[in-house]
Formats: structure tokens, sequence, C-alpha cells
């Protein structure tokens, strides 16, 4: 009996220790890091010195080291920022570039700056010249097969012109790729835990998405810095305009970038005009386009078409069946008895 | 089938690229006129009471200074000049004192010294014993461009004015009750120091000009900018047009003539939001500064944040940082000082909203145990969940560091893991050693936007067998591209 207590005993301290350690892996502190600014930009001239200071902020509960280091990158067409080894790249300005510092130790909770110099050749091109610092969480655990290195980055995009303001050319454009109406799939009224909300969406809520190309043909960067697609109508059911926002990216020189604008309340029906404003300062902006888009409920005629056809269809069975009744030229026998029948 | 898209006006309507003629901004800067382009009102820009002579350098001759009182020596043939230290990069503006002729007498001028060269060329509008003259020195050479008649009295103190807006100089002499007023035009010289002067050109007596504080000089600030604040000593300001600015026409220059001298201009009260966090730049360049030359953003708490600290003598340089306001903040004042003797420009200013990203994630690793080709896949859902805040467009992307390896030499690729966003629904996507787009988004700032990560495991039985842990590394990077 004493040997039967202490082993249920010894199950109970096993269970509890593994309880202990699994709710210590479900508290462990989140790592978070942030820093600021986040994008660098400047124009600078041949021999010119640029420092700042970056912010870094561990927002975690736990301490983490970082390294902090330099490198180049590109921007793609999908907004991913691909990073490449330093002054790897024609434009990088990495080779001018030195960090005050090339790990952070950081408590929870903390803030630190690091400071970045620009040292620009006097006989650097002209033009655009891009570096990106990095700041790359080291604190792995040893357990685990998949270990997470979260990073944030600060890009740097420095137009280096020349002495007296000039070299660098401003030039963009935006191009309307097409304006898509979209309408949510069969598929997802199924799979929504709303079905009536998901079907009265596929029936009547489309979405309209202009898909927008931002091209950068000068030699020197620029921002979106407000703007965005209108959607208007000349004719409409269900619905006026609308405006949905340009996100806001910095464009490098000789790039493209994709900007998908999406009108959530469209209208049912409508005829309309969607155009693309890009501003990239306060008060200037790239040339606009316009282009025009139709929104025609499809799901909503399929749906009526088809009750139609299955209500036109109903009645001719029914007027089928029943019409051959009417037509018998039998008549039929009443059960209440004929004026002269006899008894 | 039901996935019904209308795709109307397909064609692309192309507008060509343009060549755009303003320049593209970064972000929205809050400071108005950040490179002083824009002229302002007039202001005071520089202002002596004379408790001591530490602004000035005399140039020629000699001067006493007792009481508020500055007295030239008035040698037989010569010339007392005394200027105002670093007060070179003048123009146009209004210099202003007040003087009186000890002596009545011929062969004797007094009064205020406008673009002042060195001691052989200069402009003075100067009172003799019966007119108010614009006069130029010239090489050494003194003429008369213009006269007005008016009748002082020896001892008595009145008040000239020099006034010069391009090749105009314009004199004007105040009794309090009359004015006379000579102007001429001339183009000798475009700038200069600020100053006094006192010309005897009689050889063998003495005849001094006295100066009475205060001496003050209003010329045009910059737009949107102070005038000359004062911390110590006597400082002055310029918007200037002289050196090659760092960007456009103008900068605005700040200078000292002594050691203790502190002098600021500022632009005050730009609306702010407490709790965020700020960039501050400017271009800032240096000759014989003793002390430093800084920007300062000054919450309406009084929190400060200094930009830079230069002194010496430097080129433009570009400096920038970042502060977080206080919460309670609801403005800034961006102040640009200089402590000490010299010359500090300052050009192409910008306060802004500084972009900010942050990523945090749910954990550090995940930990699929044993697996085996018999039991795969194997799915974690979520696996990870990756948070980013941003007040700019985002993009988070994961990148592999190589393949799986348990440390003995083994190894099966990394594309085995798979990942797809968690209710997506998707197909998963094989992991790469290339940055993979995780998602993107808009401004989310201060909430954040939680993206929750599904992984998924395959192995496969040409993959090797070992007891120690297959590894690998993912990094998130987090980005405002």
């Amino acid at each position: 009996m004493r040997r039967i207590t202490t082993l249920l005993t010894m199950a109970v301290l096993v269970l509890a220790a593994g309880s202990s350690s699994a709710l210590a892996g479900a508290k462990a502190p989140p790592i978070a890091l942030g820093v600021a600014p986040s994008k660098l930009q400047t124009n600078l001239i041949g021999g010119q010195l640029y420092q700042t200071d970056l912010d870094i902020y561990n927002k975690g509960g736990s301490s983490v080291t970082l390294d902090v280091y330099l490198q180049d990158y590109t921007i793609s067409t999908a907004s991913v920022v691909e990073f490449h080894p330093a002054a790897s790249l024609a434009e990088s300005a990495a080779g001018w570039s030195t960090l005050g510092t090339s790990l952070l130790h950081m408590a929870p909770h903390s803030h630190q700056q690091v400071h970045l110099t620009v040292n620009v050749p006097r006989d650097a091109a002209i033009g655009t010249h891009t570096l990106a610092v990095i700041f790359r969480s080291r604190q792995l655990r040893s357990d685990g097969n998949v270990k997470y290195q979260p990073a944030v980055a600060s890009l740097m995009a420095a137009g280096v012109e020349n002495a007296d303001g000039t070299g660098l050319r401003l030039k963009g454009s935006a191009i309307t790729r097409s304006v898509e109406v979209n309408w949510i799939p069969l598929h997802d009224v199924w799979t929504s835990s709303d079905h009536v909300g998901a079907a009265i969406d596929w029936l009547l809520h489309p979405t309209v998405t202009a898909h927008i190309a931002i091209k950068n043909e000068g030699n020197t960067f620029f921002n979106v810095i407000k703007g965005g697609t209108d959607f208007t109508t000349s004719v409409a059911l269900g619905g006026g305009e609308g405006r949905v926002a340009a996100p806001t990216y910095t464009i490098l020189p000789s790039s493209v970038r994709s900007v998908d604008m999406t009108w959530k309340d469209a209208p049912l029906f409508a005829r309309g005009d969607a155009e693309t404003r890009i501003y990239y300062n306060d008060a200037a902006h790239l040339p606009v386009v316009v282009t025009p888009f139709e929104i025609i409920p499809w799901h909503l005629i399929t749906v009526v078409g088809v009750l139609l056809a299955l209500f036109v269809s109903w009645r001719l069975v029914r007027r089928r069946r029943h019409g051959g009744r009417v037509r018998s030229t039998s008549p039929v026998s009443s059960p209440w008895m004929a004026p002269g029948a006899g008894v | 089938m039901f996935d019904l898209r209308t795709r109307v006006a397909a064609c692309c309507l192309v507008a060509a690229g343009a060549l755009l003629p303003a320049s593209a901004a970064s972000a929205a800067n809050l400071i108005v006129n950040p490179g002083f382009e824009t002229a302002g009102s007039s202001a005071t820009v520089f202002s002596d009471t004379w408790p001591d002579f530490t602004a000035w350098q005399t140039t020629a001759g000699g001067f006493t200074l007792a009481g508020g009182l500055l007295t030239s020596t008035g040698a037989g043939s010569s010339t007392d000049i005394a200027v105002v230290r670093n007060s070179q990069d003048y123009q146009d503006g209004t210099l202003t004192v007040r003087a009186s002729l000890l002596n009545l007498v011929p062969q004797m001028t007094g009064g205020a010294v406008v673009r002042y060269r060195d001691a052989s060329n200069f402009y003075l509008c100067g009172l003799t014993k019966n007119q108010v003259v614009v006069q130029r020195r010239l090489a050494g050479t003194d003429s008369t461009l213009a006269t007005a008649a008016y009748g002082p009295v020896a001892l008595t103190l009145y008040t000239i004015t020099a006034t010069v807006t391009g090749s105009q100089i314009t004199c004007t002499f105040s009794d309090g009750a009359t004015t006379a007023t000579a102007t001429a035009t001339d183009a000798s010289f475009a700038s200069g120091m600020i100053g006094v002067a006192s010309i005897n050109s009689q050889p063998s007596q003495v005849r001094q000009t006295r100066f009475a504080q205060p001496v003050t000089m209003t010329a045009t600030a910059p737009q949107s900018w102070s005038g000359i604040g004062v911390l110590a000593g006597q400082p002055g300001m310029v918007r200037d047009l002289i050196a090659p600015a760092n960007s456009g026409a103008a900068y605005l220059q700040l200078y000292g003539g002594a050691a203790g001298f502190s002098g600021y201009s500022q632009q005050a009260t730009i609306a702010a939001v407490g709790s965020s966090t700020y960039t501050i730049s400017a271009a800032i360049r240096s000759e014989s500064v003793s002390g430093t030359a800084k920007a300062i953003a000054i919450e309406s708490g009084g929190t400060t944040t200094t930009l830079a600290s230069v002194s010496g003598t430097t080129a433009w340089g570009v400096y920038s940082t970042t502060f977080t306001t206080q919460p309670g903040t609801t403005w800034i004042t961006v102040r640009l000082r200089l402590d000490g003797s010299g010359r500090a420009s300052f050009d192409d200013l910008s306060l802004s909203l500084s972009p900010f990203v942050s990523l945090g994630l749910s954990g550090a690793s995940v930990d699929f145990g044993g697996v085996d080709p018999l039991s795969s896949p194997f799915d974690l859902s979520p696996a990870l969940t990756a948070t980013v805040a941003a007040n700019q467009a985002w993009s988070l992307a994961a990148q592999g560091s190589g393949d799986f390896a348990d440390g003995t030499g083994k190894t099966y690729p990394l594309a085995r893991l798979g990942w797809r966003l968690s209710g997506s629904g998707a197909a998963y996507t094989a992991l790469s050693a290339g940055a993979q787009s995780v998602t993107t988004g808009a401004a989310n700032t201060p909430a954040g936007t939680a993206t929750p990560i599904d992984f998924r495991l395959q192995v496969t039985y040409a993959d090797p067998v070992s007891s120690q842990p297959f590894q690998t590394t993912l990094t998130y990077i987090a980005t405002t591209p």
C-alpha cells in the first residue's frame, strides 16, 4: 500500500513538473524590436558628411543582443525588401558608411541609439545610393527545430547631387494596369461561419480593385506621401463613391511598384471611373490616370435567372400537367344529383 | 465557377513618365520655410546696449567705452572704425545708432557704417557740422554720394539710420522732431559688416564722435522664423545669401563676437503629438565656432532634444536624430542656437514624424519533436505569430539561413519546411534562403497587426536520420519599403 502511495505521489509530481514547464514555455516573453527612423532619406553632395542617430527599441520582456550591420537592398515590385551583401550593388552607400557599434546588449523595455556616419566621396556618382542598417536579434533558444531571429531595418536612400543642387531628376508615372470588379467566391460562402452574411456579400457586395504600377524613371527616389484612387460613379445602384489611400511607399530609381487599391464598399451596379493621384510631396503629384469600370451583379443576375428559369419551368410543368386534365374531353360526373335524375 | 470577375478596361491607360517639377519629400515637414528661401518681415537681428565692447572689433583708430557711451579717439587725420565682429554677411537692412559730434567743425564726419569690407572700403552714413551724408570709402578714397542739410547742436545725440537696399543707400538724421534724408545709389559693395566710424580729416586737431546705446540692426528675417534671441552677450543673425547654401540660395547664419555669447533664432510652437517619434534634421556649417552650433527641439513641457554640437570650422554637414515626445507634448519649438564666437550656418531644417517599424514574435523557436516520414507531414497551426506595428506601409519577410542540420554533418533541405498564413487555406510555400514576402500592410500604429503563421514539415525517407535534433534558423524582418 505504501509503495502504491509513493508511486501515485511521484506520478502527481511528474505531471505537476510537466505542467509547470509547459506553463513556463507559454509565458515566455515575446521578442519585440523596433527602429526609428525606419527610413533615412536625404540629399547630399560629394564630400559631404551625414550623421544620424538611429533609435532601436527592445519592447520585449527579455534582454536581447543585437547584431547591427550594413547591407545593400533592393525592393521588388511586390514591395519585398531583398538584402544583399554590403557594397555589392553599384548604387550602394555601404562603402561610405560606418556604424557606431556592431553589437547592442539591450535590457527589457529599453532603448538605445546607434550612430551612423555617411562620408560621401567627392567623386560619388550623381544619383540615388542606398543602404540598409539591420538590427537582428542574436537571442536563440538552443532547443527547437526552427529558431527565429526577428530583425528590423532602417532603409536609407541618399540622393547625391551636384554642389549647385543639380543632377537629380525626378521622373515618375502611375499606370493603371487594370480595374477589376471582384465578388467573393462561392467557396467562401460555404466555408464562412456566417453563411447568410457571406451569401449576401456574394450576391450584392463586390469590391473594385485598381491595379496600379508606380514607376520611377528618374535618378532620385520619391515617396508616395499621400493620394490614392478615387472611385466615382456616373450611374450607380447601392452606393456612390469611395476613396482608397495609397500605401506610403518609397519608389527607388529605375523601379516599379505594384499597388492594389481596393474599394470595399462598391455599389451593386455601377458605371464609373477610377482616378489615381499619387502625391510625391505635399502639393505635387504624378500625372493623374483615369480608368473606367463597370460593375454588373453577375451573381445576382445568375441567381435571379436561375430562379426565373426554375419558376418558368415549374409553371410549364404544372401547366402541362394541369392543362392535360383541363383539355380532357370526357366530362366528369358530378357527385351531386343532376337535375332530372331519377331516383 | 461562380467566382465571376468583370474585367473592364483591361487596356492599360498609360501616362507617360513625366519629368516632375517639384522636389520629392520624404515625409511631411512640419517646419515652415525650412530652407529659409522665403523672406519674412523685418526683425531685430543685432542689438547692443554696450555694457562692454566684446561684440566689436576696432579696425582702425580707437574708441573709449564708458557708461554706455563710445567715444572715438579722434586723432588728427585719422579714422576710427569699430565693427561688429563676424557680421560680414549683411546685405540689406537698417542700422540705427545714436551719435553726437563733440565738435561742430569742418573736416569731420561720424556715423553708422554699413557693408564694411575693410578699413578702406565701406559706406558711412555720417553727420558733418551741417549735413547728413552718404559717404563711400572705396580703396581708401572717400567720396560723398549724397547729402541733406540739417542743423545740429554740439554734444547733442541724434539718431542716424543707415538703410541699404540693393544698390540704394539711405541715411536719415532725426532729432526727434525733424528729419533729414540723403539717398544715394551705388553698387560698389553688396555686403559687409556693420559698425560705427568717425573720420577726422583735420591733421592737427582731435575731433571726436560719441556714440550712445542702443545700436540696433534690423533686417528681413526668414519667414516664420524669429529675429535674434539673446541668451548671453550680443549675438546676431543674418538671413544669408552670400556663401553657397546647402541647397537653394538662402540659409540662416548666427554669429557671435565672444566665447560667452549665446543666441538663437527659432520657429515656435509647431503642433506636435505626445508619445510620438519625430526626426529632426538640419544642415549645419561652422566657421571658427568656439562653442557649439546646434538645433534644439523644445517640447511644450520643456523637454529638449539637441541635434549635433558642431564646433570649429566645418563644411556643410547633414545631421539628424530621432526623439520620442513626452505624453503631454502639444507643440515643439525648433531653435537654432550658437554658443560662443564664430559663425554658424543652418539650412534645410526638417521636423517630421519618424517612420517607425517594430516586429514582435510570439516565441523564439518551435519544436516539431521527433519526426519520421511515415507520419509526415507535421503541421503546427499557428507555429508563430508575428506582430508588426508601423506608421508607414510595411512589409514582413522571412528568410531561411540554410538547410536543417543536426550539427554532425547531416542535413536535409530547408524547403522541407513550408509556411502559410493561418486560416488562409492556401498551399504551403517552401521556405528558402531568399527573402519571401510574408505579408504587407498599411500604417497600423499603435495597435499593430498580428499575423499567425502555420508551418508544415515534410520529411522523406531520403532524408538522413539522426539522434541529434535537426535545426535551422529563420529571420523575420520588418521594414517600411
